[in-house]
Parts: C-alpha cells; sequence; structure tokens
C-alpha cells in the first residue's frame, strides 16, 4: 500500500489500469447494496458526492427532484458495470474500493473524512486533484470515472435538452417501422 | 423508400439462426467450414463459400440484432452493440477502444466510410512485407467486385455542417479534401450509424453478406464465443464454444462442439488472436497477436457562431488526405488522414474528460460544436511496432498498446493541423482533448500552446475504432502468421480472413479493405477446398 508501488499490473476496463498497485485485489466480499447488483452500500455514498461535483450546474435544484436524479443515474450505472464483463468488473471494482476504503481513501484521494460528509466542494477538490496530479494512474482514474457518469447523464433521454439536443427527427420516429406501436417491424413501410 | 426488417423476415422464412444462449443445442454440430466471426472478413468469406456450394456454420459472440434494437439511442445501443459494453481499452487504459461485438460485427456500427486500401500501402506491404497478389492491379477487381455488391459510391448528398467545415477549413489552406465514399442505400441522412442503421440502409454485413449465406442454407450460432481450438498433429479437430448471457456477456454454462474439415477465423485482431493464444496454438517464430496497429486517434473540438448540429446528418461524407502521405510512407514524420466524429450528448459528454462547470458549460454548447480527428498512419515506420495482444486472467484477450516517442509527435502535429484548419473555417475557440489543453481564442496561441503541450498517457486523450494486425500476412513464416491467401503458416486447415492478417494499419478507415482481401482470398479457398473434394 505504497504510491511507490503503483505499477503497470494488469488491469483493464473502463480504464481504470495501474491503480491496482495500491488499490490491491478486486475484494471477492463485495457484498451489493440491497436492491444492486454491483454497487455496495459505500460506493452509493461515494457515487452520491461525485455526482453533483461532476454535474454542477446541470442538476435540478429542487431538492427532491435533485435526489432522484441522482439516485436513478446509480442505479442505471449499476446495472451498467454490471454488465461490462467479469475482467472490467473486477477493475472497477477495485476502483471504487480504492475511494470507499478509508487507509486508500485517504492516500490516493486525500479524502480524510468518509464520503458522506464531503460537500460538491470537498468532492471538486478530489476531482480537480486527480485530474492534475502527477501520478498519471490518478489522471486514468478521474477520466473512468468522469466519463462513466457523464454517459450515463448526458446520454439518457430526459437529460438531452440540457445538451441542446432535440433527439432524433420527428419524421424519422414516425416512418420508421420499429417506432410505432401497432406495426409490426416485419411489416413492410413506405416512407 | 421502404424499410424492410431483414432479420425478421428472415427468420420467418425459416433461417438457420440459433440463438446459443437459450436454444436447446446438441453437443455437436459439423460442416464443410465453420466461420468464426460475422464481421467484415467472416460475413464476405461465409457468403461467398455458401455461394460456392459449401455447408458453413457462422459464429458470433454478440447478438443477432433486428430492426426494432436500432432505436437512434445511446444508452441502448452501446451496450448492446460493442466489445465490453463500449468499455473497451488497452489493457493500460490510456486508449478507449470501439470495437462493434454484434452478428455483422463492426460493420454493423461503423459510419460507413468506404475507401480503397490506398496505392502506397499496398505497395509497401508488396515490397517491404513481400506479399503477393496485393499490388493495385492485382486488387482493383477485388474492389470493384465489393463496391458493387455493398453499393458503395460517393455520398452525393451535401455534407452536414460538421463535415462541411472540415471542407470549409482545407479550402481555405489550399489542403485536399474530397467526399468519402459510403456503403448505403436508401440512406436517410439520419447520423445514428454508431447505434446501428435505423432504416437498414447501411450496407454492413448484418443485412447483406450473412443473410446472403443465410438465405443459401449456412447456419448462424449467435451469443456463442469460439473459446478453444483443439488439435491434432498440424491440424483443427473441433473448436469448442462457450455460449454467454447477451447482457453480461459472460459465459452462461452451456457448451458446443463445431467440427469441420477446414476453419475461417475471422474474430478481429484481437479477438482472432486471442482464441489462437488461449488455443495455445503453434506459433513456432512468435509472431502471434504482434504488430496490432489502431489508427490512434487524437480529436480537436471547435465552438463555432453557427449551429453545426454534429449529432444529425451523415456522419462521415467529407476527409483530408493532405497529410496522409506527406512525410513519405515511412518518413520521420506519422503521417494521419483527417475526418470528423459525430457529436451524440452521451458520447461527447464521456470524451471530454471534464467535470463540473467547465462540463455542464461545454455541453450546454454541444449544438455549436464541431469536432475533428486526426487516424495516425502507424505500423510503416521501424519506431511505430505496433501493440500486442495478451490474454487475460479468465483467458479474455486485452490489448498492450505503448505509444512511442514518434507517435506522440505526429499526434502532436495532428493536433496543431486540426486547429489551424478548424481556425481557418471560423472557429471562435478550439479545445483539444487533452487534460492539460484549455480553450485557444486565436490560431496563434493554439500554436504556442501545442508546441509545449506535453504529450503524455492519459492526459492526451486517445481512441480508436480500427484494429488491425497481430497475425500478420507474409510468405516468411519467420515473420508472419499466414500467408498471402491467409493460409495459416502451420495449422493445415485454417485459413486467417480478418483485418487481423494486415502487416501494418492502413491509413484509411479499412471496411473495404477487409472486405476486398475477404473476397479474394475466400474465392480461392473455396476453389481449393471445393478442389479437394472433387480429388
Amino acid at each position: 500500500m505504497k504510491l511507490g508501488v503503483i505499477s503497470t499490473l494488469a488491469a483493464t476496463g473502463l480504464g481504470t489500469a495501474g491503480l491496482g498497485g495500491i488499490a490491491g485485489p478486486a475484494r471477492a466480499d463485495a457484498t451489493p447494496g440491497a436492491g444492486f447488483r454491483f454497487f455496495t452500500p459505500e460506493d452509493v455514498t461515494l457515487l452520491s458526492a461525485l455526482v453533483p461535483a461532476i454535474m454542477a450546474g446541470a442538476l435540478p435544484e429542487e431538492p427532491a427532484a435533485r435526489t432522484e436524479e441522482i439516485s436513478a443515474l446509480i442505479r442505471d450505472l449499476d446495472v451498467g458495470l454490471y454488465n461490462i464483463g467479469e475482467a472490467n468488473r473486477n477493475e472497477v471494482r477495485k476502483l471504487f474500493d480504492l475511494l470507499t476504503f478509508a487507509p486508500t481513501r485517504i492516500l490516493a484521494a486525500g479524502m480524510w473524512s468518509s464520503w458522506d460528509k464531503a460537500d460538491a466542494n470537498r468532492a471538486d477538490h478530489f476531482l480537480t486533484g486527480w485530474r492534475q496530479s502527477w501520478i498519471s494512474q490518478f489522471n486514468n482514474g478521474y477520466a473512468a470515472l468522469v466519463k462513466i457518469i457523464a454517459l450515463a447523464e448526458y446520454g439518457r433521454q430526459g437529460n438531452w435538452a440540457r445538451s441542446g439536443y432535440a433527439g432524433p427527427p420527428a419524421y424519422a420516429l414516425e416512418a420508421l417501422p420499429q417506432f410505432r406501436s401497432t406495426a409490426s417491424t416485419s411489416q413492410e413501410t413506405s416512407a | 423508400m421502404s424499410v424492410r426488417d431483414i432479420i425478421a423476415e428472415g427468420l420467418a422464412g425459416g433461417w438457420s439462426a440459433i440463438d446459443a444462449a437459450t436454444a436447446d443445442l446438441q453437443p455437436v454440430y459439423e460442416a464443410d467450414v465453420v466461420v468464426i466471426g460475422t464481421g467484415a472478413g467472416g460475413g464476405t468469406t461465409a457468403e461467398i463459400l455458401t455461394q460456392a456450394g459449401l455447408r458453413v456454420i457462422m459464429v458470433e459472440e454478440g447478438t443477432l440484432p433486428s430492426l426494432r434494437d436500432f432505436k437512434m439511442d445511446e444508452l441502448s445501443a452501446y451496450p448492446l452493440l460493442y466489445q465490453e459494453a463500449m468499455s473497451r481499452t488497452t489493457l493500460d487504459g490510456a486508449i478507449a477502444i470501439m470495437q462493434g461485438r454484434i452478428v455483422g460485427g463492426s460493420t454493423t456500427v461503423n459510419w460507413t466510410s468506404s475507401f480503397r486500401t490506398p496505392t502506397e500501402t499496398l505497395q509497401h506491404w508488396t515490397e517491404v512485407h513481400k506479399l503477393k497478389g496485393f499490388t493495385p492491379e492485382a486488387m482493383q477487381p477485388w474492389f470493384e467486385d465489393r463496391e458493387k455488391r455493398l453499393n458503395i459510391s460517393p455520398w452525393l448528398v451535401p455534407p452536414n455542417a460538421n463535415n462541411a467545415l472540415l471542407a470549409r477549413g482545407c479550402e481555405k489552406l489550399g489542403w485536399h479534401a474530397a467526399v468519402i465514399p459510403r456503403n448505403v442505400v436508401g440512406c436517410w441522412n439520419l447520423g445514428y450509424c454508431g447505434m446501428g442503421c435505423p432504416a437498414n440502409a447501411k450496407q454492413s454485413m448484418l443485412v447483406t453478406t450473412v443473410p446472403g449465406a443465410l438465405d443459401r442454407g449456412a447456419q448462424l450460432f449467435y451469443n456463442l464465443r469460439a473459446q478453444r481450438f483443439h488439435f491434432k498433429q498440424d491440424r483443427i479437430d473441433a473448436l469448442e464454444c462457450w455460449a454467454v448471457d447477451p447482457a453480461s456477456t459472460d459465459p452462461n454454462g452451456r457448451k458446443v462442439t463445431l467440427k469441420a474439415p477446414h476453419f475461417v477465423l475471422a474474430g478481429s485482431a484481437i479477438g482472432s488472436p486471442g482464441l489462437l493464444l488461449r488455443s495455445q496454438a503453434p506459433d513456432p517464430y512468435a509472431r502471434l497477436g504482434k504488430r496490432t496497429f489502431l489508427h490512434p486517434v487524437n480529436i480537436s473540438l471547435a465552438t463555432m457562431d453557427e449551429a453545426v448540429d454534429p449529432y444529425h446528418g451523415a456522419p462521415q461524407s467529407i476527409y483530408s488526405d493532405e497529410f496522409v502521405w506527406k512525410y513519405g510512407t515511412s518518413g520521420s514524420k506519422m503521417g494521419f488522414k483527417l475526418e470528423v466524429p459525430p457529436l451524440h450528448p452521451g458520447l461527447a459528454a464521456s470524451v471530454l474528460s471534464l467535470h463540473g462547470k467547465e462540463l455542464t458549460e461545454t455541453m450546454a454548447n454541444l449544438p455549436r460544436l464541431h469536432a475533428t480527428l486526426a487516424l495516425m498512419r502507424d505500423g510503416f515506420h521501424d519506431e511505430s511496432i505496433g501493440g500486442q495482444v495478451v490474454l487475460r486472467e479468465n483467458g479474455t484477450p486485452a490489448l498492450e498498446y505503448e505509444v512511442t516517442d514518434y507517435l506522440w509527435e505526429g499526434l502532436r502535429d495532428a493536433y496543431l493541423r486540426m486547429a489551424e484548419a478548424q481556425f481557418a473555417a471560423g472557429a471562435k475557440k478550439v479545445r483539444l482533448l487533452h487534460l492539460d489543453a484549455g480553450e485557444y481564442q486565436s490560431w496563434s496561441q493554439a500554436q504556442a500552446a501545442i508546441r509545449d503541450l506535453k504529450m503524455a498517457k492519459y492526459r492526451t486523450r486517445l481512441f480508436t475504432a480500427h484494429q488491425m494486425g497481430g497475425c500478420a500476412m507474409g510468405e516468411d513464416p519467420r515473420t508472419s502468421v499466414v500467408n498471402s491467401l491467409g493460409e495459416h503458416h502451420q495449422i493445415a486447415n485454417l485459413n486467417i480472413i480478418d483485418a487481423s492478417t494486415f502487416p501494418t494499419s492502413i491509413g484509411a478507415n479499412p471496411q473495404l479493405s477487409i472486405y476486398a482481401m475477404a473476397a479474394m482470398q475466400a474465392s480461392r479457398l473455396a476453389e481449393r477446398l471445393n478442389a479437394s473434394a472433387a480429388a
């Protein structure tokens, strides 16, 4: 558990490689929280702190809507990460364990208190630190965290308007057989 | 124009397409040829062998989608259609790998750009790698054959704004720019090629050669991973296959054995070496999985005054070859091809590598963003030896790829030229996908900053959509895995027919290079197998 041993330890998926040297092997005993397939309760706490920092200015202001959006995102990510294959799941497990296990959280993330006590400023400070770090594996971890959260948030249809994206053209949705609730997709359709 | 669900119709019409994840399976299936993979190489090969009267089994690890799966929605498309649910990277995480995992392979999700193999590349293969039958003259009829089969021709519709900006920048600077040939029939110009064509207009293997083979009685097993070859002396005796759960992509415990007198491996530059490594195939000169090339991609984003809507319209219709051969085929600087990527909101947000207000503000501006990409032409220079396929603990393949100084300097040069073209096209601001690059307000500011930019792993955001090499062609077994016909040097009843046999990268989007090579090699294989059956 020394920074000096950050190594080229084989690792992959979502770009979390190389963190293995400080993160250790993926815990076999990581138990998903109730209603989750992949995330532990500690992961959920971590994400609840990181998502508002990553999505600053984009989430709803109203507390209930804000909480609901963060919860929905975490549920989406849980399914998504469960489905990326065993090898990648192990790597993502290492990344989350690194950030939630107190000794490595302090060492790697500079977080002396637990994530449930981290406000958006503190979480932003952590993200910026990893982004700017001279330790390249932290740059990689930063990019991986931002990648999965930003893709899930901006990719969701309900959030398309935030990027000024109106979605597929209406004429295509009207004309293509797979969007017609009544038409069988095996029927020929004219457009 | 009419939109037909070719897959649903074919299944209703009696295709033999078996979902290995759920169907009742016999322990063993037999055919004349087993073709592993249904992408550009496997799809083309399966149809040609079937047309020659051979009984073919196709094996595909991905699932069989139909039109109803192509909903122009990123979040449902990426996990279904891409390797490792779009999370595949090089082993160190430094290069994101976009690769199809579906019937039709990457042809089901590519952006339709269809270039002939450049003359310079064919000459390099002939002169340096000693390939036979790959001169431009010898390949010409095969390009023509595939262009006809897949309706490949330059795109006559005006380019979308994202592509038009590349053309404008090049024109202002006096650089080459031209229209991209595309493999489409009745294209709606929507922009969702990367999520599976919603109108079945893209002439991918999913809607052309795979149906062509199935119509003639070939059999398709999908959700089935080719796990291991079993050898008897210098021949493959059987192929052990494991069914995979289509959602998690993990094996679900079902197994089946495929037997045939001949096998064709077309599992991609990562999958083909992976299967052979897992099978401990003969590799006396340690060539297997070596020299893997990626066309490493870097990206520059421009903010325009006008609307670009970079998610709408045919994603790639303009390219520039100004720099691809400028420094010579094996020049002191690496060449690169300039194109544009589409920017849908999920993918755009995920590649920015930004967080907080910077992410939010950049994404709010998405309709005015224009992106340029550079495809680095790797593999033509002594300091560009590519990557290496290795196996992970669970036996799945992964790629190691070190970026050399030669490539870093090529990437810096590409950043410079992309920014130059974007300012020439009227960009107000330019932002590179690089952790140290801020927003540049002018070409002179960008030029100075990019000259000093630290080119380092992870800080430089890199991507690949083209994986090539790893089972290189050549006539000398000491330096290659297969000969110029794709015949394995050591395994008597195996051809490899996919991008893994390219001795270098292509220097252009590779699909037509694979189609033409596969058509040539599969035709020769059909003659050989029919001749030996008659003998």
